[in-house]
This record gives structure tokens, sequence and C-alpha cells, in this order.
């Protein structure tokens, strides 16, 4: 806990447990055992050595989301140096750290008020324990008969002798204390009562003394929260009634009567609350709980463990433990659970955002495409979906854009938001469909490049501006791309998404068919040979939900809907929402090559080209099963000179339940190209390795030198 | 009467309660409203009045009355699924805690009066078996990650926990037989 919002999360989920535990003792007050009672608390200390939402799991009884909303709420107006709205506040630790950098806002100094209020609580404690053991140190130790008797006690109920007796003035009650150096420690004169020194050395036995120092350790830090203090004292109670429980096992007849009567007189004692020690007078209103307790003793059924063990077990997996939110997302919350709980708010949208980070690489992309298909329909959700993604030092610049979309040419501040949409950015003239994936390839350092598609109708008044003809009937109208070449990185169990280089270009088909445009992929091989240069780029389509999102706003795709109309009577409606966890759903073979002869005359040309995989180390021909199958290439062809050919191979596919093996969907991590020019010998050639965007210009890698 | 005489109706009671809340038949319309042909409300009442009436019996089947009440009650969302969704997860987990003991504790204490009634206790011993194998698989179920991570053994677990239910309901036919007057 590194800031004010950690130690809320982390109090505000025990306080939550505490409050549940306390309705089902209450509803199980007469049907399970005293040691149910007092141990269906162990969820709680559970619950507060855990630290809240850990791996982003989910439980019954989250409230960490509206934590997680305040913060951002707040802290996007705040300076602040131990907490930002940019990352979440989910503690790592289940105790706070203090800071090293001084506080320079309002919930920096809160949590230098909390961090002060736990250390004066331990340092209270410690003192009082300390004064306790100097007090207790002046008593007089026990011998003779009275040692005597205690011994006789514990012998006979076979239980542990404490290392001390002693016996003080001061003292009202028999009490015990010490975790290593146990002492019971009996009022001066008292009438040695057996119930009640069982009582004591059944404490000893089983380790109260130090079940106590443990709650007081969680009392000091989490001294502002008074759900937990009363939760706290009622686990005191309760581990009292569970020693008279133990106290009646062992006792018969009369002897229980006469323990209530000993419970009975120490009513009107005032509640002795010292940390560290034990005690069997816990006020009136603790003692009468008690003897409730002790009018409903009975002995259990066998088979009640079981119960209570399965309860309580259940508990700590609901309450603690909770279900991991990727397993959810596979199941319902991918396409429905984000739509209802679409963002309303900035804050909402990003800490909704940073709360369902991207845990594949496919979620990683399907949200940042997502994020830009619906930046103008869903500002949110798109705000949200960049949250999932990207790094949180880019999160400022990214939330500027957001608000301030100025980057795209229009002076928004002089037109209202509907103005804006109306006539700026009608919804045909935005990307309206995608995104799409190309060419996913290993960066070589743990991550991934590929590149992210979006595609829309070229406007009709461009084409009339242009002077070029409109399609006729039955004509594909021409589609423009915009592409983002990115870098898929981990981060933790997270990935993000940086962006690398943006292209915007036309595509001379709709590219939604099994065929993949002629252009670059994120890398591309090149090499030479006698002034015949060869390129090739891994250009396989990937897919995520169930397909594209906005296939019907292209009016190629619309217009020849019809033709499917038997087996397909309604537009696909794949998700809109991101799917932070989601797997690919389609892929689509294809490695686009060009051949270029830079000489002067014909040239036959022969062409092998085969893809290798990195498999540990090794490159290797297609270490099947894990990758897609590409086949190895050949071409054989005259180039005239400065003759230039391209082309696709590949083109198969596969959709639906493809798994989660991600190399099944990564392009080859290098080429063996082999050529024959001029009828002569097989040479294979070196390649070298350049990051191109689809029209065929380069980016470079952070920290990488650029390209030839 | 005999002890025997006046565990019979609820033996036999029992099993019908246990008979419509273990077994599910429905039909749904348009996912709005679900016909239960087996409703498990039918099968709390009923054991809520075993419950009632076997109080004289064993006092702490009385301290069950009212959670098959509850559960009587709750059980009617059946009929509409949508609103399975809308319930909270907080009250799913203290109805799915109070199903658990309510099944533990009702045949623990139908096993402890078979088991008077009857020399031998073998109904009782195998009340008991079948009460273990349910609590457990029903516990189980919480376990999130096994149950995402390990599908088959999901699969394995409703198998087994569809045998303790069938399990059970031969117990309890049969402990009802074996208190018939007719035997």
């Amino acid at each position: 806990m590194n800031n004010i919002w950690a130690v809320l999360q982390q109090g505000v989920a025990a306080g939550l447990v505490a409050l549940f535990l306390l309705i089902l003792q209450r509803i199980f007050l007469d049907k399970l055992s005293p040691r149910w009672q007092y141990g269906v608390w162990a969820v709680l200390l559970l619950r507060l050595l855990v630290p809240a939402g850990i791996g982003a799991r989910t439980t019954v009884l989250d409230l960490w989301p509206f934590v997680e909303q305040g913060r951002v709420q707040a802290e996007l107006h705040l300076s602040s140096a131990y907490a930002s709205p940019w990352i979440s506040s989910l503690p790592s630790a289940p105790w706070p750290i203090p800071p090293i950098t001084a506080p320079q806002s309002v919930t920096d100094w809160l949590f230098v008020v909390y961090l002060a209020g736990a250390l004066a609580w331990a340092i209270w404690f410690g003192l009082c324990a300390f004064r306790l053991h100097r007090r207790v140190g002046t008593g007089v130790p026990v011998s003779g008969p009275r040692l005597e008797a205690v011994r006789r006690v514990a012998e006979q109920y076979q239980l542990p002798l404490p290392r001390r007796v002693v016996e003080c003035k001061w003292d009202h009650g028999p009490f015990l204390m010490g975790v290593l150096r146990p002492t019971l420690v009996l009022p001066m004169g008292w009438e040695l009562e057996e119930k009640v020194i069982l009582h004591e050395l059944l404490h000893l036995k089983h380790h109260d003394v130090l079940a106590g120092w443990v709650v007081t350790l969680f009392r000091c830090l989490h001294w502002w929260n008074p759900v937990l203090w009363y939760a706290f004292d009622k686990m005191g109670e309760d581990r009292e009634a569970l020693c008279d429980q133990r106290v009646l096992e062992r006792l018969e007849g009369e002897d229980r009567r006469d323990y209530g009567r000993c419970l009975l007189a120490m009513a009107d004692d005032k509640a002795v609350r010292i940390p560290g020690a034990t005690t069997m007078a816990n006020g009136a209103r603790g003692v009468k709980a008690r003897i409730e307790a002790i009018a409903r003793f009975k002995r259990y059924p066998q088979g009640m463990a079981l119960a209570s063990g399965c309860i309580t077990f259940a508990l700590a997996l609901a309450l603690v433990a909770g279900a991991p939110v990727q397993a959810l997302m596979e199941s319902s919350f991918a396409n429905v659970e984000l739509n209802l709980n679409a963002p309303r708010s900035t804050a909402q949208a990003l800490a909704t955002g940073q709360l369902h980070r991207a845990t594949t690489v496919a979620g990683a992309l399907d949200a940042y495409g997502k994020g830009l298909l619906l930046w103008w329909d869903d500002r949110e959700t798109a705000l949200m979906c960049q949250a999932m993604v990207r790094p949180s030092e880019e999160m400022p610049q990214v939330l500027e854009e957001w608000e301030n979309p100025i980057q795209y040419g229009l002076d928004l501040n002089s037109m209202s938001y509907q103005e804006m949409m109306d006539t700026a950015f009608p919804s045909h003239n935005w990307w309206s469909t995608g995104p799409q994936f190309r060419g996913l390839v290993s960066d070589g350092a743990g991550g991934y490049l590929c590149q992210v598609l979006w595609y829309r109708d070229v406007d009709e008044s461009v084409l009339i501006a242009e002077d070029r003809p409109l399609p006729e009937d039955g004509e594909d109208w021409p589609v423009e791309y915009l592409c983002h070449t990115v870098q898929v990185r981990p981060h933790g169990r997270h990935w993000t998404v940086h962006l690398l280089a943006e292209t915007q270009g036309e595509v001379e088909f709709a590219p939604l068919s099994n065929r993949q445009g002629e252009f670059f992929g994120p890398v591309t091989w090149v090499g030479e040979l006698d002034g015949v240069k060869v390129s090739i780029s891994p250009a396989h389509l990937l897919e995520t939900g169930e397909g594209l999102v906005g296939k019907y706003e292209l009016r190629t795709w619309a217009e020849s809907a019809w033709s499917w109309s038997i087996y397909d009577s309604s537009p696909d409606s794949p998700p809109e929402g991101p799917m932070p966890g989601c797997n690919f759903y389609s892929i689509t073979e294809g490695l686009y090559w060009t051949v270029e002869n830079t000489g002067d005359q014909v040239r036959p040309v022969k062409l092998w080209a085969d893809p290798l995989w990195n498999n540990s180390g090794t490159l290797e021909a297609r270490p099947a099963p894990q990758t897609m199958s590409v086949d190895p290439m050949y071409q054989y062809m005259a180039l005239e000179a400065g003759d230039l050919r391209q082309g696709v191979e590949g083109g198969s596919s596969a959709s639906g339940s493809l798994g989660d093996d991600l190399p099944y969907f990564l392009g080859p991590d290098a080429f063996q190209v082999t050529l024959a020019v001029d009828g002569g010998e097989e040479q294979t050639i070196t390649l070298t390795k350049t990051y191109t965007t689809p029209d065929g210009g380069s980016y470079t890698l952070p920290g990488e030198e650029e390209t030839p | 009467m005999t002890m025997q005489e006046q565990l019979y109706p609820l033996a036999r009671r029992a099993f019908w309660g246990y008979f419509f809340v273990l077994l599910n038949i429905n039909f749904t319309f348009n996912h709005v409203f679900a016909l239960q042909f087996l409703p498990n409300t039918v099968g709390w009442w009923l054991l809520a009045r075993v419950c009632r009436e076997g109080k004289a019996l064993r006092p702490s089947l009385g301290l069950l009355r009212s959670f098959c009440l509850v559960l009587a009650v709750w059980n009617v969302q059946q009929f509409f699924p949508t609103l399975e969704g809308q319930i909270p997860g907080l009250i799913s987990l203290l109805v799915g805690l109070v199903t658990l003991y309510t099944h533990f504790q009702f045949l623990t204490d139908l096993a402890a009066l078979a088991d008077e009634a009857l020399p031998g206790g073998e109904h009782g011993h195998k009340l008991r078996s079948a009460r273990t194998v349910m609590v457990v698989i029903t516990t189980l179920l919480y376990c999130y990650d096994l149950l995402f991570r390990l599908p088959a053994l999901a699969v394995v677990m409703l198998v087994v926990g569809l045998c303790a239910y069938i399990y059970l309901l031969v117990q309890l036919w049969g402990l009802s037989k074996s208190l018939s007057p007719a035997e």
C-alpha cells in the first residue's frame, strides 16, 4: 500500500468481508459450532493478507472498480507524488510502504496522516504491552499448593504449563500473556478455580495470545476502519466462546453449571483489552453472549467439521481468491458484460480500462483497433480501449487527444459536438470498418510487430474532385485504408500497444474477402542477386471477435450482401466492445513478394523462398504443429528491363475456435531465398530484415537505428 | 405409534422433496419464462414440512425449517431465467452456503433418525455417504480456476454430482420403502 487509494482499497475490501462474515455468523448462530464461528474469521485474515484485486481477480464483494474510478476522478486534477490517474492503485502488498518523496497533494498528505496513525497505534499498543510486562515482572511467583493445583489441571487435561505463574496485587482476574514466555497471571489471594485455570491453559494450548497479537497488528494497519475494529472485537469474543466450548467439552454435569456461574461472576468486571493477553473477563456484553452460547452447548454431530470446512473453503474461494477476470472474459465478459458496463464518464472509462488491461496479444490488438473504430461513435468506450492497451506514460497524451481532437485539423472549439459529428465527421466518413491485423511477427525481443488496418469508402466528393469516374453498378467502390504499424510489448502479465508508424492509402478491392492487399507487411526481408531484387513480407490476415466490425458500412460489401442472404439473412454483428482477453478468430495465410529487374535486359528468374521459424534459437522450416502452415514459395518468370512483379502467396484460411496458441498466428521469423538468374546456378542470397510500412516506407523500432 | 411409523411419512416426503430439488425439467420460452415441471420451490416446501413434522423426533431438524422456506421462496426465480443474471453475486453466495448447510444438516438428521428406526444402520450410512459426496462436489464448484482451466474436471465433477444425486434419491426411496408399514 503506497498511497491512500491502496489503503482505501484494502480497507474497503476487508471491511466488506467482515460485514459479510458478521451477517453469516448471525444466520448460522445456533446452527454451526463455536469452532466454525471463530474459524470463519480466518477468511477475514486471509482477506487482510491478500492484496485487494490481486491478479485482477474478481470476487463477489468487489468495490475496487468504484474506488479506482474515484481515484481517477480525483487524481486527474491533482499532481500527486504517490498516486497517479494512469496507474491502478490496487495494493501490491497488504502493509504500507513509506514514501521516499515529499507529499505534493491532498491525497499524498492523507497517506502521510494514515502512516502517522498506524505508527501511533503501534507505539501505543507496544507501550501498553511493555507496561503490562513491567507490572507482571513485579508479581510474586506462585509456588506450593497453588502452583501444584495449576500443574494438576494441566496434567489432568493434558495441557501445556505456562513458563511462569505469578500473582499480582493490582490484578482483578486471571489472564495469560506472552508468546515466547507465556505467563499465567493470577490476582493476589484469588481463590483458585480449576475451571478458570483450565480456560486459560486452553488459551495457551491453542496459541490464542499469538492470535491476539496478529489481530493487534491489523488493528494498527486499519486503525481508521471502524467495521474492522468491530470485527476484531467480535473475533476476540468468539475466541473466548470457543475456549468456553472447549472447557465444556471437558467437563460434565454440575461442573458445566459451575463454569457458567464462574462466568456470571465476571459479568460485572470491566472488559480488559490488552494486546497480547487473553482474559476470561470480557465485559458484561461479552459474558452475556457467552452464557447464551453455553446454554446452546451441544456436541455437534460427526461430520459437522466437514460442513464447516466446506462452507469456510467456499467462502475463502468466493471472497478472497475470486475468479480470474480473463476466464470471465472468455465466457461472457467479452461480448456482453462490457457493453452492459459501457463507461459513461472519463473517469469511469479510464478506470475500467486500467482494470481490464489486455492479457493476450490478440486482446491488445482488438482493444487498440476498436479504440480507433469507436473514436467518434462511442467516445467513452474508445477511451477505455486506449486505457486497456496504451502504456501509462502515453496516457496523458491520449487523453489530451481524446478531449481535444484538434489534431484532425478542425477547430472544434468553434463548434458543438453535434455540429462536429454532423458536418466535419459524418459517420460514413470515419474509419467505419475494422480492425484487421496483418503480418503479425515476433520482434525478437519478446514483443510482436503487426499492422492494424481500418477501412472506409473513398468519399464520393473526393472521386469527383480528383476527376475519377464513379463506379458503375456491380463495380467495387474504392476503399481506402488507415494502417497503424504497432509493436505489442509485454508489460508484466499485460500487453501494451505502441504506435510506430501511420500510413494511409487506397486498396483496389474490398479487403474483406480472403485476399490480402498487395502491400508490405511490418517486416520485409530484402535481398539482391545480379541486379534482381527480391523482397518478402509476411502478410497473413488475422481477425478477432467474429470478424470485422462494420463490414456493411462499406458500399461494396453492403451491395453484394444479398447473395449471402440464403444462409445469412441478417448482417453479421460481431462484438463492438473490446475483448482484452480474447484470442484470434480467423487467419488467412499470405506472403507478399516483389521481384524487380534493375538491369537493362530481359532476365529469366527462378525464385524459391522457404519460410523459417525460430525454434529455441535455431531457425528451422515449420516446426509443426505450433506454426501456421506457410508453404515454401516457387516462382518462375521472365522479367523485362526495369520490370517489377508482385504477388501474394497463400490464401487458405481458418476461423472459429482456433485456440490460444500464439505461434500458430505468427508469420515466419526469417526466409531462405534461393535465386537462379539467367538460367545460371541456384544461389542462396543473403536477406536483410527491414521494417516497412504498407506503402514500402520504413520505420524504426524504438532504440534502434533507422534501417536503410 | 412406533418410531418407524412416525418416520415413514417423513422419509417419503423427503424423497419427493429431493426429487423436486435435484431434478430439473423445464421448457424455456424466449429466455424470459421457464416452465418448470419439477419446480425446486415445491421440493423445498416439502422438505420444510419434513422439518416441521420431524422437529419432535429431532430438534435440530426444526432449525432447518426457516432455511427450507427461504430456499422455497428463493427458487421461484427459476421460472424467470433472466433474473439469474441480475442477482448480485453476494446474495447468490449466501444462498449457496445456506443450501450447502441445509443439505448437510437435513441428511445428517435423516440418517440419524434412520439409524434409530431401523436396525443395522445401513440406510443411515449410505445417506451420510451421499451427503458427503454432494457437499464436497458443491464446494469444489467454487474452485473457478480449476473449472476454467480443466473443463474436463468440471465435466467429471458434474457427472459424479449427478451420480450422487441419483444415489441419494435411490437411498431415500429405499429408506421410505423399508419404513413402509407393508414391509
